[in-house]
C-alpha cells in the first residue's frame, strides 16, 4: 500500500497567540450577557412571581 | 491575575495551578461535560490549548491565507463555546470538532462572493468531465497522486467533497463515525465518498493530459 498523501497535506503552523486573547475576551462578554439575561429574564421574574404568590 | 480571580481561588482553597492541573488530566469528553455545566472560561481555555493548532491548520487548508485562517479559528472557537451543548457524545469529541470546523469553513467559503464566482466557473468546467457513477475508485488510485497535485485538486473541487475526503483520509474517521457526525446513512456516506474520489481522480487525469 502506498503512503497516504492526505497525511502530508496537513500544515503544522502554530496558531497566532492573539487568537486566544481575543477568544477569552469575547467569551467573557458572552458570559456576562448570558448572566444578565438569566438575572433579568429568569431570576427576577421568578422572584416577583413567588413574592406575589406568597402575598395572596 | 485580577484581585477578584485571586479571591475566588482563596475562597475555594485551591491554587489556580492545581485546578488547571486537574483539568489537564481530564479527557476531552469530561472537559466538555464540565464546561457545559459550569460555562467556566478557564476550562474552555484548556480545550482551546488542546485543539487550537489543529483547528488553525484545518482553517488554513481551506483559506490558504493566514489572516483568514486566524479569523476563522477565532469564529470557530466562539461558535463552539455556544454550541458545545449540541455535542451528545455519540462520537469522539475530536471527530465531532473536526466536522464542526469543516462545516464552518464550507459555509465561510460559500458566503464569499469572489470564491462563489470561482466555484461557478468550476461547475461550467465540470461539463467537460464525464462522471461515471458506477465507476469505482480504490484508495490505491487515490494514494498514487502526488501531494502537490492533490493539494491543487482539493482546492478546485467543492469544499463539501474536500471536507469528506479530509475527514476520511486525513483524520481517519470511519464510515460508521461519519454516519453519526454527518447524520446520514451508511450508503449516503459511501456515495458521497465515492463521488468525491471520482472527482479527484478525474481532475488528476485531466492534469496529466
Amino acid at each position: 500500500m502506498k503512503e497516504n498523501p492526505f497525511k502530508n497535506l496537513e500544515t503544522k503552523k502554530e496558531a497566532p497567540k492573539e487568537i486566544k486573547d481575543n477568544i477569552m475576551k469575547e467569551i467573557a462578554s458572552i458570559k456576562l450577557f448570558m448572566e444578565f439575561g438569566d438575572l433579568f429574564f429568569i431570576k427576577y421574574p421568578s422572584v416577583i412571581k413567588s413574592y406575589f404568590k406568597s402575598e395572596k | 491575575m485580577t484581585l477578584l480571580k485571586r479571591l475566588f481561588f482563596v475562597l475555594i482553597h485551591k491554587k489556580p495551578s492545581s485546578i488547571l492541573k486537574d483539568f489537564k488530566t481530564m479527557t476531552d469528553e469530561e472537559l466538555v461535560d464540565k464546561i457545559g455545566s459550569s460555562q467556566n472560561p478557564l476550562l474552555f481555555s484548556t480545550l482551546y490549548d488542546r485543539y487550537s493548532k489543529k483547528i488553525y491548520n484545518k482553517c488554513y487548508s481551506f483559506t490558504k491565507n493566514e489572516e483568514e485562517a486566524k479569523d476563522l479559528t477565532q469564529d470557530v472557537f466562539l461558535k463552539l463555546f455556544t454550541k458545545l451543548h449540541t455535542f451528545k457524545g455519540n462520537s469522539k469529541f475530536s471527530t465531532w470538532l473536526y466536522a464542526f470546523t469543516y462545516n464552518f469553513c464550507i459555509n465561510y467559503l460559500k458566503r464569499d462572493p469572489l470564491r462563489k464566482m470561482e466555484s461557478l466557473s468550476d461547475t461550467i468546467e465540470k461539463h467537460e468531465y464525464h462522471l461515471f457513477e458506477n465507476e469505482d475508485v480504490n484508495d490505491e488510485q487515490l494514494f498514487e497522486i502526488k501531494v502537490s497535485k492533490l493539494e491543487k485538486i482539493l482546492n478546485t473541487i467543492d469544499p463539501e467533497d474536500k471536507a469528506i475526503l479530509l475527514l476520511k483520509y486525513q483524520d481517519e474517521i470511519s464510515v460508521k463515525d461519519l454516519q453519526v457526525i454527518l447524520n446520514i446513512g451508511e450508503s449516503a456516506v459511501k456515495m458521497r465518498l465515492k463521488r468525491a474520489k471520482i472527482k479527484v481522480v478525474q481532475a488528476h487525469n485531466k492534469m496529466k493530459l
